[in-house]
């Protein structure tokens, strides 16, 4: 017992740390702003889920309890089997306890306390709206309370189950491919791009179903963390709490064994190095320093796989909604709501992308020492923002193009919406340059602390908090709806906004920036 | 005290170590030696049980490290050659996690770090934050936590990396003493002629295969331990 109590303490501070920057020696201004940016976030994902319940109370608010499991479900899944992936199978981690006489189980145990006690916080946070809106609208007692504190303490675990059981696959399946990080990161883009696409596309279609001809042996067996939850909720059979807390039970049982047994296999597999018999050809050719350095920071972010799903994962999201809005089949009066959320998703998601917020970082101590060789301030800065610039903008228009096709907007807004996402990218990739430029960690071990234990990537995501929400809620304090705001005078302020920050950011960049860059040592 | 039979890892098709035998016995330091890549830190890792292996067998103290894994691990300590450690607790608390995995109780522990991390110049530094320690320090750290639990075989990766001389002269003092207690130490090193002075013994390695091992003295002979290296590395 003491071990699992030493290491969940010791993954609590971890995550803490890493997650939300903060430590023993953080001043009170570190906390309160983290403690600021951190109260946005969980605003954010309350407004996400509170406009998802909305859209499924339309249909009948007897759905919304099984809506709500199910959502968050899928949303928490697909990125629980990130969380799952970088703290179970840990390679600093596991060369750190494996010499010590602590079993495998001790640590399984431990680690998934804390991702389980993490995922409580967040199912809190999405489910919560759903069973709000349904006890305010429908009906509320006792038993129903009770149900919805069970399920709250249940469904971690059913979701960690499932995202262990991928993140397990996953693993396995990487560890017979040469480049197993790259292949690992590609299956959890997969996996990520399936449940959060299922979130929009498969809900409403099936929940219709369902009110129409209620939980057939199919679905109960395919949405088995939702079915007894719906049937405490729509038909007032409260046996079935028992039912769901001996659910909880066996995924647990199932979770910790399954982890338990491959714990081993699969970390000591991270530690073997695969040579390829095939040398590469040596090549001794000239190319443009510039081309060079872009070269370099590409191979550098996509080696890098928790710098790659930290950042791309915006990139996808902002596909995944013009995707999910061309399919989704919104009634016409909500089309301008419909517009006007897919701009504040498209823009807050790209400012998520940028890889400059870090690249200084990710650099580590070799900056010091590139130093000293002759490339000057402007190539090293541009080439990190041309690289950003060109991972991102193709995939912002592409979206853009989606988005606009799917849903038939004028030709003015289908052009200012092109212009916006790229001042956006533009913007946002100067901006974290400039950030990181000021606020450099470059004397790190392992790169998840340069990639998120940094206060340049804090800092960065709070003005992007100030730039992309707050004129939303500020849009929406006039009209809570959205459905009167014109989308052209959204794109206009935002526009003016993200113009504003481009040439703040560049002028920023090349003067203080500089300066700052000189006396990074 | 340590017993290498017959050990071979394979790293996909590549063999890192192809079938070393060796044997350590009690109170013997001994230093392994050998060129980037020739196969130390991966026999190192082995019997401290962090890489699995095919063939073979390793046993220490009598106990084979596949089958009586947690019992050989509460009688060894592992440094590894870089010391990547836990960057955000203090250098007590990590200490104290390892003091807690070991079972030592208040007045053992409170004994040992204290004596271990004032030898190693590292006591005024405990309360801080790991992820500002330099290398030097962090490397110290994990010497003292390696230390407090009285281990019966120490196996260290380059020991002596990043430490300042001072302590480097009395991290080799307290190898000697604690070789006089009985205690084995099996050490990859690139320092020879520290190598050549404090050890008992020593294991030469190229290329996955023990080219030589055995009493110091004898095996180098009346010339250096550099010299005997060199000229065993050149003859292919």
């Amino acid at each position: 017992m003491t071990n699992i109590k030493n290491l969940i303490k010791i993954y609590f501070k971890q995550l803490l740390t890493q997650t939300y920057n903060i430590n023993k020696k953080s001043n009170n201004k570190r906390r309160i702003s983290v403690v600021l940016i951190w109260a946005l976030v969980v605003a954010a994902f309350v407004y996400y889920s509170y406009s998802i319940a909305r859209g499924v109370q339309a249909l009948s608010n007897s759905i919304l309890p099984f809506a709500g499991v199910v959502t968050t479900t899928m949303f928490l899944t697909a990125f629980m089997i990130y969380e799952l992936n970088s703290l179970m199978f840990n390679k600093k981690d596991y060369e750190i306890l494996t010499p010590l006489p602590i079993k495998s189980k001790e640590i399984v145990i431990a680690k998934f306390i804390t991702v389980y006690l993490f995922s409580l916080i967040a199912t809190f946070i999405i489910l919560l709206p759903f069973i709000v809106l349904y006890f305010i609208y429908e009906a509320i007692n006792v038993w129903l309370v009770i149900a919805t504190v069970i399920v709250c303490l249940i469904l971690p675990i059913i979701i960690n189950f499932i995202s262990s059981l991928i993140v397990v696959l996953i693993n396995i399946i990487a560890n017979k491919f040469k480049n197993r990080e790259k292949v690992s990161s590609a299956f959890q883009f997969v996996f990520l791009i399936v449940f959060l696409m299922g979130i929009s596309v498969v809900s409403n279609e099936l929940y219709t179903y369902i009110l129409n001809n209620g939980i057939n042996v199919l679905f109960a067996i395919l949405f088995f963390y939702a079915s007894p939850f719906h049937m405490i909720f729509a038909s007032s059979q409260y046996l079935y709490i028992l039912v769901y807390l001996l659910l909880g039970i066996i995924c647990l049982t199932l979770c910790i064994y399954i982890l338990t047994k491959t714990y081993y296999y699969i970390n000591e597999k991270l530690l073997n190095i695969k040579s390829n018999k095939k040398r590469k050809p040596i090549y001794f050719k000239q190319t443009k320093l510039f081309n060079v350095l872009i070269k370099n920071e590409a191979k550098r972010y996509f080696s890098c796989g928790v710098w790659v799903a930290n950042s791309f994962i915006g990139v996808l999201i902002v596909l995944i909604s013009s995707i999910s809005l061309c399919i989704a089949n919104v009634p016409e009066y909500a089309l301008n709501m419909q517009n006007v959320l897919y701009v504040s998703v498209a823009l807050f998601s790209l400012s998520m992308s940028a890889t400059t917020s870090v690249s200084i970082n990710m650099e580590g101590n070799k900056f010091v020492s590139n130093k000293s060789l002759p490339i000057s301030f402007n190539q090293i800065v541009l080439s990190k923002i041309t690289f950003n610039i060109l991972l991102v903008l193709p995939f912002a228009l592409l979206s853009v193009i989606i988005f606009s096709i799917g849903n038939f907007v004028s030709a003015l807004t289908f052009v200012l919406l092109l212009l916006l996402v790229t001042v956006e990218v533009f913007a946002t990739s100067f901006l974290g340059m400039f950030i990181n430029l000021c606020l450099p960690k470059l004397n790190w071990t392992n790169e998840m602390v340069a990639v998120k234990q940094s206060g340049s990537l804090g800092l960065y995501l709070l003005i992007i908090f100030v730039l992309t929400l707050v004129p939303m809620f500020i849009f929406m304090m006039v009209d809570s709806t959205l459905l009167t705001i014109p989308l052209l005078l959204i794109e206009i302020v935002y526009l003016s906004i993200f113009g504003v920050a481009l040439i703040v950011s560049v002028i920023l960049l090349f003067t203080i920036g500089k300066k700052k860059y000189a006396k990074i040592s | 005290m340590l017993e290498i039979k017959n050990f071979v890892k394979r790293y996909g098709e590549k063999i890192a170590v192809n079938n070393i035998n060796l044997t350590v016995n009690d109170g013997e330091i001994c230093a392994f030696i050998g060129h980037n890549g020739a196969g130390k830190t991966t026999t190192l890792k082995a019997i401290a049980g962090i890489l699995d292996f095919e063939e073979g067998e390793i046993f220490v103290n009598g106990l084979s490290v596949k089958t009586n894994d947690m019992e050989v691990k509460k009688q060894i300590a592992f440094v590894p050659d870089n010391p990547d450690i836990y960057e955000h607790l203090t250098g007590i608390e990590y200490l104290n996690f390892i003091a807690d995995v070991f079972g030592l109780n208040n007045a053992e522990r409170k004994e040992n770090i204290e004596y271990y991390s004032k030898r190693l110049n590292i006591n005024n530094n405990l309360g801080e934050i790991i992820g500002t320690y330099s290398h030097g320090m962090k490397q110290k750290l994990v010497l003292v936590s390696a230390l407090i639990h009285k281990p019966k075989l120490i196996l260290l990766d380059e020991p002596f990396v990043g430490l300042d001389p001072a302590t480097s002269h009395e991290f080799k003092e307290i190898m000697q003493e604690l070789a006089k207690q009985g205690i084995t130490i099996f050490y990859s090193t690139h320092v020879l002629d520290v190598a050549e002075k404090i050890c008992s013994h020593v294991a030469i390695i190229k290329d996955g295969k023990i080219i030589t091992s055995g009493e110091m003295k004898k095996v180098k002979g009346k010339g250096s331990l550099e010299k005997l290296f060199l000229g065993l590395e050149n003859n292919d």
